[in-house]
């Protein structure tokens, strides 16, 4: 439940805070819900988390317009339209993820109940 | 332990946040910063541009009155202003929306800066590219241009908005915004410039006037002698009729002038990678007069053949403030329209092809500090290039300029002789303002306000095609011409006599022109120029032989044309070369020692139309002939080791037809003694190869359009990025589309005293956005010969298809 709670936090803080800010506030974000809200797998809510909102912002973004936008990309970088989706994803997922464990790992384990 | 672990994790995090917002190099490709560019939110992710469909206003500082600008359903924009500078400066503002990068990557590459953007390339090429350009003095030519229009206040004031507008545009961008290619190469684009405006113009000479051929004619002069020259270089090939013909009409004289001797080296110019012009650029114009028209208008057509590029080298764009109303192509980078109509008139152009490019022989001291002119020695003019090269330390180059202009072939690049250099004129050097005529033009309402305008043009030459309203239709052919001396520009001259130089140039009323001539029409398709008593002495590296004669034919045969009419001639794919020369060919043949796919062959061009026509199978065993017939009559010239030039297709039938025992029809790489006869038939079985070769690779139905493979290439020559596409026509045929190049915008206007009538095409879109769907949206109706009807009303367009943009002033 408290995983749950903090992948749902992280994804709606961060989906508000990429309107405003560059890419790399998502480890801010997830850094403070890390220790905000630690949690015992704290990586996993903040991969989880920015993977979710990057992937579904991705195809958001691709389906919005007749033409595939992520095929000629890919195309670009000499690899499948998965593998841009899948490198995407992984990118926002590895920096949430550590971000938030971070965070979590400053508040440490003694807070977990409160 | 728990410090640890979390300073382990922090700077973790830190050093992946670090990777992953900086571009770096692996593998010598360049990575985009993985972290900015995958984030869905501001990175590549971002440039989906879904249709817009909401009118909005933007507030903005640099302009005076409210700017409104319609987009129809081509996303061409209607701009309309209340004054020029508001109107130049949303034209600058809007064509940089849809076309930012690639102004800026164009005018980087004309000024030789490409290096910055891509790195130094594989080989140097990127480099050398660079190197080529800053020796070529393009923004040398490019300074002196400015200089001119510094002078006019009106015409810089033009030029000014133009660049601020651009400037709104850039300042407006955050990194979410960039066009792609910038997110790509992880770069920004730095401040717009009036001298990028009339560097563009001079980019655009140097694609129309570099086919230049000197250098090689000089070593042809040499190798062959001057009577063979004379053979295979005539100055005018006696075939069809020149743009302006009125003969004995024209009432002045050439001054009489010295000839010039050419400077005969005493060795062969060995110049490796001498920049050469494509060959098969060219464009078509016409306008026929309202006697010949259906409607009893006046009808104009131009179609450009330029490289066909995404974004394309057109942007169409609507230009409306008081005292001008005008529409038409513009150049991403340039104010104004340049290809178009307005209310009263419309224009159209075409290359001149005229030489002006010429090279002189220098005659330096041992150092090269100095060289002789009139018996005296002057001192060389060094000028340091400083190249920045991406992921690499500066490059620095020193150019030699001397009085006639830069030497860009020397011992430190592509010269292969450290003893003999060349200097380089190039009438795109001096001071022009070529903007200044597309400024007037775009405000003319008659033939004397069209005249007004062209005398401001001095390069690159153009045969300007005119017809209005009123019901005049015009030709002149306009462009700063040197008075030449018999023979002077083919070869190399000698550099150390000033008087050898360029001594007067014709007045800009003595160029070739005509109105209303009696046959109802004029038209170009750069063919050569004047009938010959025209008083000046006029030479090329070459004049087209087929084109110009079909559109003659057809134009003569119709005494009734209709628009549609003109969309078919545009798009005609008739042959005229293979309806003239393939009999002539297929004589030659000898069933009797022919395989069984070279009797089909033989069987399917013996039954052909001569058309080019997507389907043709025919066109692919004519066209594969010629490609094996060109290299095994001209070997001589393919394979020599200095610069030559092959003489043009329409020479090569010719001597064909009148000469087959020359001399170069021998193969030199076999023990026998072939004739014309014998390369026909060699050249005959390795292109029935080629295509069998090419059937089996691709496994498809033979037809024409697949074995051309229409390209349109992405500038940054990024695969995914461009696109192929099924068109017929080809080199020499009406509908000139190549590989590579083809008509670039197709243009019809009817003058109707109702009101302009004008369709318009070409092959691209007008957003050079891959995101957007106007990136390609008109390329397949361009392939398919269709046209788009062109909006051109001062109502507020339709809302229903269109979209508006209203620039507010931002309040002081």
């Amino acid at each position: 439940m408290r995983a749950f709670i903090q992948i749902a936090l992280i994804a709606i803080v961060s989906y508000l805070a990429l309107l405003l800010g560059p890419w790399w506030t998502i480890a801010v974000v997830g850094f403070a819900i890390g220790y905000a809200l630690p949690g015992r797998v704290s990586f996993v809510s903040g991969f989880v988390a920015i993977a979710l909102v990057w992937l579904v912002k991705a195809w958001l973004q691709d389906s919005s317009i007749p033409t595939s936008l992520s095929a000629q990309v890919a195309g670009v970088m000499h690899m499948s339209t998965a593998i841009i989706y899948l490198a995407t994803v992984l990118v926002g997922g590895l920096v949430g993820g550590f971000a938030t464990m971070t965070g979590s790992l400053l508040r440490g384990r003694k807070t977990i109940r409160y | 332990m728990r410090l640890i672990k979390f300073s382990a994790s922090l700077i973790f995090t830190l050093v992946l946040i670090f990777v992953l917002n900086n571009r770096w190099v692996v593998g010598g490709l360049g990575v985009p910063p993985m972290g900015r560019f995958l984030d869905p939110f501001h990175g590549f992710w971002n440039n989906a541009a879904p249709a817009n469909s909401d009118d909005f206003a933007l507030k903005i500082d640099g302009i005076s009155r409210p700017i409104s600008i319609s987009f129809d359903s081509l996303s061409i924009p209607h701009i309309f202003a209340e004054n020029d500078e508001d109107l130049y400066f949303a034209q600058g503002y809007i064509t940089a929306r849809h076309r930012l990068w690639q102004m800026e990557f164009q005018t980087h590459a004309a000024a030789g800066r490409i290096s910055e953007i891509l790195g130094a390339g594989p080989n140097n090429a990127i480099l050398d590219y660079d190197r080529n350009q800053r020796r070529l003095g393009m923004t040398f030519g490019a300074m002196h241009a400015l200089e001119v229009a510094k002078q006019n206040e009106a015409m810089m004031k033009v030029i000014e908005a133009y660049t601020a507008g651009v400037n709104a545009y850039i300042a407006s961008l955050d990194y979410e915004d960039l066009p792609f290619e910038y997110k790509l190469l992880d770069y920004a684009p730095e401040p717009w410039t009036p001298l990028k405006c009339v560097l563009l113009m001079k980019s655009m000479a140097q694609t129309l006037n570099m086919s230049d051929k000197d250098v090689q004619m000089t070593n042809a002069l040499k190798l062959f002698g001057k009577d063979m020259v004379a053979l295979l270089y005539p100055d005018r090939e006696q075939v069809g009729d020149a743009i302006v013909e009125k003969t004995g009409q024209w009432n002045f004289q050439a001054p009489s002038m010295d000839s010039i001797p050419p400077a005969l080296p005493d060795e062969l110019i060995a110049i490796s990678g001498l920049a050469v012009a494509d060959p098969n650029i060219g464009s078509n114009n016409w306008a026929v007069s309202g006697t010949r028209t259906a409607t009893g208008a006046p009808i104009l057509c131009n179609d450009p053949h330029l490289d066909l590029t995404l974004p394309s080298i057109w942007y169409v764009a609507h230009l409306s403030a008081p005292g001008v109303n005008a529409m038409g192509a513009t150049l991403p980078g340039a104010p104004c329209v340049v290809i178009g109509f307005n209310d009263s008139i419309a224009w159209g152009v075409t290359n001149a092809q005229r030489d002006l490019v010429d090279w002189y022989a220098i005659e330096f001291n041992a150092d090269k500090s100095k060289y002789k002119l009139d018996d005296q020695w002057v001192d060389t003019r060094i000028v340091i290039e400083n190249l920045k090269v991406r992921d690499r330390a500066d490059f620095t180059d020193s150019v030699m300029y001397t009085h006639w202009g830069p030497v860009p072939y020397d011992n430190h690049f592509r010269a292969e002789s450290a003893r003999k250099h060349f200097a380089f004129r190039w009438i795109a050097h001096d001071g022009s303002e070529e903007l200044l005529t597309f400024y007037q033009l775009n405000r003319a309402s008659n033939h004397a306000d069209y005249m007004a305008a062209l005398d401001h043009f001095s390069s690159p030459a153009q045969n300007f095609a005119f017809a209005s309203v009123s019901g005049d239709i015009a030709m002149r052919i306009q462009g700063k011409f040197p008075v030449r001396r018999p023979l002077e520009g083919k070869f190399v001259i000698d550099g150390t006599r000033s008087s050898n130089g360029w001594q007067a140039f014709i007045p800009t009323r003595e160029n070739v022109m005509y109105k209303n001539p009696p046959r109802g029409f004029v038209s170009s398709a750069n063919q050569y120029p004047a009938d010959s008593t025209y008083p000046y002495y006029i030479t090329a590296s070459s004049y087209e032989a087929y084109r110009n004669r079909r559109i003659n034919d057809v134009l003569r045969a119709d005494s009734s044309v209709t628009v549609e009419d003109m969309m078919a001639l545009q798009n005609d794919t008739y042959n005229l070369k293979a309806s003239e020369n393939l009999a002539m060919l297929l004589t030659a043949l000898d069933p009797a020692t022919m395989s069984e796919s070279e009797k089909k062959a033989s069987d399917v061009l013996r039954g052909w139309d001569f058309q080019n026509s997507i389907q043709s199978e025919a066109a692919v065993y004519f066209e594969a002939w010629l490609s094996n017939l060109y290299p095994l009559i001209w070997d001589e010239i393919y394979d020599a080791k200095v610069p030559l030039s092959r003489p043009t297709a329409y020479q090569t039938f010719h001597l064909i037809a009148t000469n087959p025992t020359l001399s170069f029809f021998d193969v030199a790489s076999t023990a026998e003694k072939e004739t014309a006869g014998d390369v026909i038939r060699m050249a005959f079985r390795k292109g029935v190869a080629d295509v069998e070769e090419w059937r089996s690779e691709h496994g498809a139905e033979l037809q024409w359009a697949d074995y051309k493979d229409t390209y349109v290439e992405h500038l940054a020559r990024q695969e995914a990025l461009s696109r192929h596409v099924e068109h017929g026509g080809n080199y020499d045929n009406v509908d000139a589309s190549g590989h590579r190049h083809g008509p670039s915008w197709r243009m019809i206007v009817s003058l109707e005293p109702g009101g302009i009538v004008a369709y318009g095409v070409y092959p691209g879109g007008q957003d050079g956005n891959i995101g957007s769907p106007h990136y390609d949206d008109l390329l397949d109706d361009w392939a398919a010969g269709r046209y788009f009807r062109l909006s051109f009303t001062t109502q507020p367009a339709d809302p229903s298809t269109s979209i508006t943009i209203t620039l507010n002033p931002a309040a002081k």
